[in-house]
C-alpha cells in the first residue's frame, strides 16, 4: 500500500513537488569559531521542494552550515533568507536530523514523534499515522532504546514528518548505519520526501548515496562551494547505469582533488 | 553495575532468597552461642531476647511512639533538606552565573563535616527539635545538591537541541528533557541523602533528646537493658534498609526507560 501511493504520487505527479517546501537563500554567509573561518562567504540557493545533497572532506563546515540554516547557531555575517524573510533565531521550517535519531530515551516510541506534532492538533493520531509511514505502527509503545539504530532513525524520519516539516536538514542521518539498512533508508527517504515535497539539504559522505537522491550536489571545501551539478537522472535512480557511475566517478575525482 | 555484566540467571525466587541466607546464617548463630551461654548475657542477648524487648515495648506503647518520633523527624529533614538542594542545583544547574555566585562557597561548606557543626547548632538552637532538623537539613542537602548539579550539566546537548528545533517552551525542555535527563543521578544523590539521614538521626537522637529510637537506646543503656539496646540498633539497621529498598523500587520504575534499571 506504501508503495502505491508513493508511485502514484512521484512518478505521476511531480509538479506536486512544491506543495510543502520553503526556499532557503544564503547571502555572504560567514561562520568564524574564534579567528577560524568554518563558513566563508557562502551564497547557496535551494529551491521549493528541492534536494540538495552536501559532500565534502570532514571539517569543511556541513554541519556547521546545517546549524545556522536551523537557526541554532548566528552567523558571524551575512544572513540567511527563509521563503524571502530574513531568518533571525530558530527556523520554524527547520528539523534536523543527525547521525543518532535523538530520541528521548525517557519517552514511548510514539510519545517520541507526537512531541512534534504541531500544538492542539490530534498528536497521537499524527503520530501513529507517521510511525505507520516509516514501517514502525506495532512499536509506537516501546522505549528507543530496544530499537535498532535504523529502527531510530526511522522514528526520528517520522518525528520529523509529524511536524510537517518544509525544511529537512539531515546530518549524515545514515553514517552510522550497515550497507543493507543504509539502502532501506535511503528509499524510506526519498519516498517521504516524494510523498511531502519538503526541501532538504542531505550532508553525506556517501557520494553514491548523495547521487541516488539528489536534484543537485554542492561540493564543499573549506567552508564554500567549489563545484556545484545537477543530477539530470530519472527518478527511480538506476545505480547500475554507465549515467550514474559516471557522475559518481566524477565527484569524487573532484572531492579528492580539492585540498 | 554488575547487571551490566551478568545476564540474569536463575529464578525470579532464588534471586530474592539469596540475599538473605547471609544474615539468617548469622542470627542462628548468634541464638546458639548465646543460648549455649557462651557470650555473657550483659555483653549480648539472644535473638529471641532482642525480639521479646520489641514486643514487650509494642504492647506498652513505647516503641511505636519513638519509632514515630523519630521517623517523623527523618522524614521532616529528607524533605526540607531536599526541597533546598533540589532548588539550588536546579539553579546552579541551570544557569551559569548563578553557579559562579554559589557553588564555589558551597563546595568549600561541603568539605566540613555536618556533624562537626554540633556544638554550633546547639549554641544556635539549644538541644531541641529544630538542632535535629537543622543537622538533618544540613546533611541531607549537599549529595541532594551535588548530584542535581551535576545531573543537569550532563544533560545531552543534542536532545536539548532537537527539543529546542521542535519548538518546545523552556519549562518544556526543562519538564521533559532536562530534568528527566538529570533523573538518574538526582536519585543517586537521594540515596546518598538517606545514609546521611539516619547516621545525623542517630547522633542528633543520642546526644540530647527525649523521645526517638535514640533517645530509647540511650536510655537502655543508663539501666543496662542491652536487649533494647540492641533492638534500637537493629531497628536502625531495618529503618535504613526499608528506606533504601523503597528508593530502590522508585528508581526502577522511574528510570524504567533505562535498560541499565530493567
Ligand atoms: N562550536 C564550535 N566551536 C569551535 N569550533 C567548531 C565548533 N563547531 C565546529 N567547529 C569547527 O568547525 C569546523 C567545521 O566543523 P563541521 O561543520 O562540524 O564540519 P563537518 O560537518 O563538515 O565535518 C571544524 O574544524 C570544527 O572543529
Ligand atoms: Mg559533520
Amino acid at each position: 500500500m506504501l508503495e502505491t501511493t508513493l508511485v502514484d504520487r512521484g512518478a505521476i505527479e511531480p509538479a506536486s513537488k512544491t506543495r510543502g517546501g520553503v526556499d532557503v537563500q544564503t547571502r555572504g554567509l560567514n561562520k568564524t569559531f574564534g579567528d577560524r573561518e568554518v563558513i566563508r562567504a557562502l551564497d547557496l540557493r535551494l529551491n521549493p521542494g528541492e534536494l540538495v545533497a552536501v559532500v565534502g572532506k570532514s571539517g569543511c563546515g556541513k554541519s556547521t552550515l546545517l546549524r545556522l540554516i536551523s537557526g541554532l547557531d548566528e552567523p558571524s555575517a551575512g544572513w540567511i533568507e527563509i521563503a524571502g524573510s530574513r531568518l533571525s533565531g530558530l527556523n520554524p521550517h527547520a528539523r534536523l536530523m543527525f547521525q543518532d535519531a535523538a530520541l528521548l530515551p525517557w519517552r514511548s516510541v510514539q510519545e517520541n514523534v507526537a512531541l512534534a506534532a504541531p500544538r492542539r492538533s490530534r498528536r497521537t493520531q499524527i503520530a501513529a499515522d507517521a510511525l505507520e509511514h516509516v514501517g514502525l505502527q506495532d512499536r509506537g509503545r516501546e522505549w528507543p532504546s530496544v530499537l535498532s539504530g535504523g529502527q531510530r532513525q526511522r522514528v526520528a524520519l517520522a518525528r520529523a514528518i509529524s511536524s510537517n516539516a518544509k525544511l529537512l536538514l539531515l546530518d549524515e542521518p545514515l553514517g552510522a548505519l550497515d550497507a543493507l539498512t543504509r539502502l532501506e533508508m535511503q528509499s524510506l527517504i526519498e519516498r517521504l520526501w516524494l510523498e511531502r515535497g519538503f526541501s532538504a539539504i542531505l550532508v553525506t559522505h556517501d557520494v553514491e548515496e548523495a547521487v541516488a537522491l539528489a536534484d543537485r550536489i554542492l561540493l564543499m571545501a573549506s567552508g564554500q562551494v567549489t563545484f556545484e551539478t545537477t543530477v539530470p537522472l530519472d527518478r527511480p535512480r538506476d545505480r547500475s547505469s554507465p549515467e550514474f557511475t559516471e557522475l559518481k566517478e566524477t565527484i569524487l575525482e573532484r572531492i579528492l582533488g580539492d585540498r | 553495575m554488575s547487571a551490566v555484566i551478568h545476564s540474569r540467571s536463575g529464578s525470579r525466587f532464588f534471586r530474592e532468597i539469596v540475599p538473605w541466607l547471609l544474615p539468617l546464617v548469622l542470627v542462628i548463630a548468634w541464638q546458639i552461642f548465646t543460648a549455649a551461654g557462651l557470650i555473657p548475657h550483659r555483653v549480648l542477648p539472644s535473638p529471641s531476647e532482642v525480639l521479646e524487648a520489641g514486643f514487650r515495648l509494642t504492647l506498652t506503647g513505647e516503641l511505636p511512639l519513638h519509632l514515630w518520633e523519630s521517623s517523623q523527624r527523618a522524614l521532616a529533614g529528607l524533605l526540607i533538606g531536599g526541597a533546598i538542594g533540589f532548588f539550588f542545583g536546579l539553579l546552579n544547574g541551570l544557569f551559569g552565573p548563578a553557579n559562579r555566585v554559589f557553588d564555589s562557597s558551597l563546595q568549600m561548606l561541603r568539605n566540613v563535616p555536618h556533624l562537626a557543626m554540633i556544638p554550633l547548632v546547639i549554641v544556635w538552637f539549644g538541644i531541641g527539635e529544630p538542632a535535629k532538623l537543622f543537622l538533618i537539613v544540613i546533611g541531607v542537602f549537599f549529595p541532594v545538591y551535588v548530584n542535581t548539579v551535576h545531573g543537569i550539566r550532563s544533560t545531552d546537548t543534542r536532545l536539548v537541541e532537537m527539543g529546542r528545533v521542535y519548538g518546545l517552551k523552556p519549562w518544556e525542555l526543562l519538564w521533559q528533557v532536562v530534568l528527566p535527563s538529570a533523573l538518574p543521578s538526582i536519585l543517586v544523590g537521594v540515596r546518598y541523602a538517606l545514609g546521611i539521614m539516619w547516621l545525623t538521626l542517630i547522633v542528633a537522637e543520642t546526644i540530647a533528646c527525649d523521645n526517638g529510637i535514640g533517645y530509647m537506646t540511650m536510655n537502655a543503656r543508663e539501666f543496662l537493658q542491652t536487649d533494647v539496646v540492641l533492638l534500637g540498633i537493629l531497628l536502625y539497621a531495618l529503618l535504613g534498609k526499608l528506606a533504601d529498598t523503597i528508593t530502590r523500587a522508585l528508581e526502577r520504575w522511574l528510570l524504567r526507560w533505562n535498560p541499565a534499571y530493567r
